[in-house]
């Protein structure tokens, strides 16, 4: 294990996580504190992806990430679990978790926080469920991994809720049936139901919706948004997609080369962008009504103005 | 990045692999040993001598000791090799050429490729070595049909593994550019697939350079493989049965020279089978 | 120059089964990928054929541009029924003239050729240019063109990025000087800052090559800023057809007011998950 966690910071005080400028509420779920994530890249050198962001999921909010392929969004957010290799990773500043430093955690805490505490929900949801399996055993599966001593009733139960939650219309009968029965949008419901079935207080979606048609994306992000609205949890959305965020997320952190340029509330963000980059972003995605442009304005457009911005950030936090 | 060609980078990522390297070293060392040495040091691996019959390794410059009639078992055991890498090298290039040719078309025309496949199947239902001896028994017991009979036998290893790779190579859009575009079945097979599937065939022809080494000094051993007197390691090993009690060396250095080459051959491969794989390359 | 009122593509009621065949008579089972369709896409104009997976747009693609067979129907460019012709009428008056783009820009080139070789490859088998200088000229110019230069040359296709590799793919549909372009999905992979300077890209070399472009997608926010005509298919069929303003204006169908009601849009005062 290579971390290099942030010693000199108090373990035990969850109140100095508060964050007085953000609209969160006052003891947010999770903190990530000047987290900075590398990876190795040769015998000696080291390529650092996401380079010191800060930000706070509170309970019951949805934080969307929004950024653009490589720019370190899914990187961050795997590091939550810490769920890259150890052994080629380097990992910088801290991420506390309902007050807990998830860097110091062991390696049976971090597994009981996987799929317990925090459920992850990947982008292809093919791969992440056995073909060889049916549904239901490898949900009744993930609870008798988090719970032991539930009777076969409770664990049934708990399954079908969780299904229901994720929308599953019939539920039972999905138990019984193998991943490639189900369509694309069906199987993206079953991870989610398999993220759910330990009442995680936080559920991770990373990319959930890109691999599906839009009328099946409506539908899963009102699954998403009804969990936080009846069941309080707390999401990070990670997507590419600005509507995607815009439709879904109480805040949004805009990421660009390993750093946040940009944290506001939705109605914020989407109404007067500050930074140049996701003023960028918002111009370069064809509008759907309004006057038709000629020609769509790029990213490379404003890049002078950008990298100003960038490095006035890098130079303020150096 | 700045790499201009592909040369550098293969090199690179040879030298980054100790497994293929330390492989191919020692190949190129016994290769060099067997094929140069008894030609430089003169040695003759005929001459008997009844003087130093069975003599013990070291005695009177034998390096590995005489055999029963008194020839030279260092010599020997070189030519043994000459002759072993001859036909194993020489086989599996024969049947790297037919393979790739019968892999490449088998996977691009369906029907063809259904017929070829059986047939590879008929051909993999008998032992390798059943094979060889009643092909040996028929057409007479040369150094060439037993390298032919080798050649045919792993012939469906490496056609399966480049009829495979192709298949895989075929889904990629890049073939699809091509046939819109007009181009036809050979200038697809062949100035495109075929640069994508030759690591996959070096490395399968390398197995089965170690392979066919084995199973002609399985032949060799009873009697079907390389025509005595010429050594061979197989043929080496099975002389030295009867001494097995009294001159341990008959049987240890053949042996070992053998173990040894099919252990660096293989190491060999393996090494190449990661320099060469394409998906770590991206 | 053909006449303007000829239309440089028809499809004639596209039908295209696929069949699964087993051991018994009733394990064959006929599955509709096509029913069907009809469409026109006239001389530099944009038509955008839109559809969720599984809607056929893909399929329709493929019989277009020859690499598979209709079950029935016809296809025409520029009044010359294709449909049954052999692999070297193909080759000769039909390979050149429509050219696609791939939605995946890695596997749409050889890894192992140079971007030089991939470019000279497709202007050797058309018959593009008499010498090697002449092509190579052709090729710099055109990956120029594209936003690259002749330093593109000589590289690898792992040595550029997804955008990047989207521009070459493109390069190389035009040097073959084709009038028909069939994008299938070809901004989908692209982030959104790349596939803007794509998309202007394309607009751009609609005008200075004179293409017609057949532009399919699941996109629809993009159909609007490429497309002039579009049409949307669901399940093999073509359900609704027409200019991009009506169509996105009053569409006919519930289904295509469906598809267009769930594009999430940046705002987030629409509030189109509440209900």
């Amino acid at each position: 294990m290579s971390q290099v966690n942030d010693l000199s910071a108090p373990l035990d005080t969850q109140d100095d996580t508060q964050d007085g400028t953000q609209d969160a509420q006052a003891q947010p779920l999770l903190s990530v504190d000047g987290l900075t994530v590398s990876f190795k890249a040769g015998r000696k050198d080291w390529i650092t992806v996401v380079k010191g962001i800060d930000y706070t999921v509170g309970r019951g909010e949805v934080l969307g990430i929004v950024g653009e392929s490589g720019c370190g969004k899914s990187v961050s957010s795997f590091s939550i679990l810490r769920l890259h290799n150890e052994r080629t990773t380097k990992y910088g500043g801290s991420i506390r978790f309902a007050g807990r430093n998830v860097f110091d955690m062991s390696n049976r805490e971090l597994l009981d926080l996987r799929g317990g505490d925090i459920g992850f929900i990947f982008q292809n949801p093919m791969s992440s469920l056995n073909p060889l399996m049916t549904v239901g055993s490898q949900l009744r599966e993930t609870v008798r991994a988090h719970r032991r001593g539930l009777g076969k009733d409770e664990i049934e139960q708990r399954c079908l809720s969780a299904l229901r939650k994720a929308g599953a219309d019939t539920p039972e009968e999905w138990m019984g049936k193998y991943p490639y029965q189900f369509s694309g949008g069906q199987l993206q419901r079953v991870v989610i139901g398999m993220a759910l079935i330990n009442e995680p207080k936080l559920l991770i979606a990373d990319e959930p919706t890109t691999a599906l048609d839009v009328t099946i994306q409506m539908q899963l992000l009102k699954v998403l948004r009804h969990l936080r609205d009846e069941l309080g949890m707390s999401i990070i959305l990670i997507s590419h997609d600005m509507g995607v965020v815009a439709q879904t997320c109480d805040r949004v952190a805009v990421m660009y080369r390993g750093r946040i340029v940009e944290t506001a509330s939705a109605a914020r963000l989407f109404s007067d962008p500050q930074h140049p980059y996701t003023k960028a972003l918002l111009s370069a995605t064809p509008p759907l009504d309004g006057p038709e442009p000629k020609r769509l304005k790029t990213v490379a457009d404003s890049m002078a103005e950008i990298e100003a911005a960038y490095r006035e950030q890098e130079h303020k936090e150096a | 990045m700045a790499a201009d060609g592909n040369g550098p980078r293969w090199l690179k990522a040879l030298l980054a692999s100790p497994t293929t390297l330390v492989g191919g070293v020692l190949l190129a060392v016994i290769a060099l040993a067997c094929f140069l040495m008894p030609w430089l040091g003169h040695m003759d691996a005929y001459a008997t001598n009844t003087s130093a019959m069975l003599a013990a390794p070291g005695a009177s410059g034998h390096l590995m000791g005489t055999d029963n009639v008194g020839r030279d078992l260092f010599a020997r055991v070189l030519l043994g090799g000459k002759a072993s890498l001859t036909v194993g090298f020489s086989a599996a290039l024969i049947a790297g050429i037919v393979g790739l040719v019968v892999g490449l078309y088998s996977a691009y025309y369906p029907r063809l490729g259904y017929m070829l496949m059986r047939i590879c199947d008929g051909l993999m239902a008998f032992p390798a070595i059943l094979f060889g001896i009643v092909f040996v028994g028929s057409f007479g017991q040369t150094t060439r049909s037993v390298v032919l009979a080798l050649s045919i036998v792993f012939i469906p290893m490496v056609a399966r593994v480049v009829r495979s790779a192709t298949l895989a190579n075929m889904n990629e859009n890049y073939v699809q550019v091509l046939v819109n575009l007009g181009a036809g079945g050979n200038r697809i097979l062949w100035r495109n697939i075929a640069l994508n599937v030759i690591g996959e065939w070096i490395v399968e022809v390398t197995f089965v350079f170690a392979d066919a080494i084995l199973v002609e000094a399985a032949m060799s051993f009873i009697g079907a493989g390389i025509p005595q007197p010429h050594p061979s390691w197989g043929n080496m090993l099975y002389d030295s049965r009867t001494y097995i009690y009294s001159a341990w060396w008959l049987t240890v250095f053949p042996g070992v020279a053998l173990a040894l080459t099919v252990f660096v051959i293989n190491m060999f491969g393996d090494g190449l089978r990661e320099v060469l794989d394409p998906k770590k390359r991206r | 120059m053909a006449t303007q009122h000829r239309p440089i593509l028809q499809v004639n009621n596209l039908c295209k089964d696929y069949v699964t065949r087993g051991f018994s008579h009733n394990a064959a089972n006929i599955f509709h990928a096509l029913k069907n369709v009809s469409f026109e896409v006239d001389h530099r104009q944009t038509y955008a054929l839109v559809g969720e997976s599984g809607s056929g747009k893909s399929t329709t693609a493929k019989i277009i541009s020859a690499l598979e067979k209709p079950t029935s129907g016809t296809v025409v460019f520029d009044g010359d029924n294709y449909t049954d012709d052999s692999p070297r009428q193909l080759r000769r008056d039909i390979r050149g003239n429509i050219q696609m783009v791939f939605q995946d820009p890695f596997s749409s080139l050889n890894p192992r050729k140079s971007i030089a070789g991939a470019l000279l490859e497709a202007m050797e088998i058309q018959n593009v240019g008499n010498t090697k200088r002449e092509r190579l000229d052709a090729a710099e110019s055109m990956l120029e063109r594209v936003g690259l230069g002749s330093w593109a040359l000589n590289r690898y296709p792992y040595q550029f990025s997804g955008g990047q590799l989207q521009r070459i793919n493109i390069a190389r549909a035009l040097v073959v000087e084709p009038k028909l372009l069939i994008l299938d999905e070809s901004v989908s992979a692209l982030d959104v800052s790349v596939q803007a300077q794509v998309l202007n890209l394309l607009q751009d070399l609609k005008e200075e090559f004179a293409l017609s472009y057949l532009f399919i997608t699941h996109d629809l926010s993009v159909v609007r800023f490429i497309a002039d005509r579009v049409g949307v298919l669901r399940k093999g069929t073509l359900v609704e057809e027409g200019t991009v303003g009506e169509v996105f204006a009053n569409p006919r169908t519930d289904y295509t007011r469906n598809l267009l009601d769930s594009i999430p849009l940046p705002d987030p005062s629409r509030h189109q998950l509440a209900g």
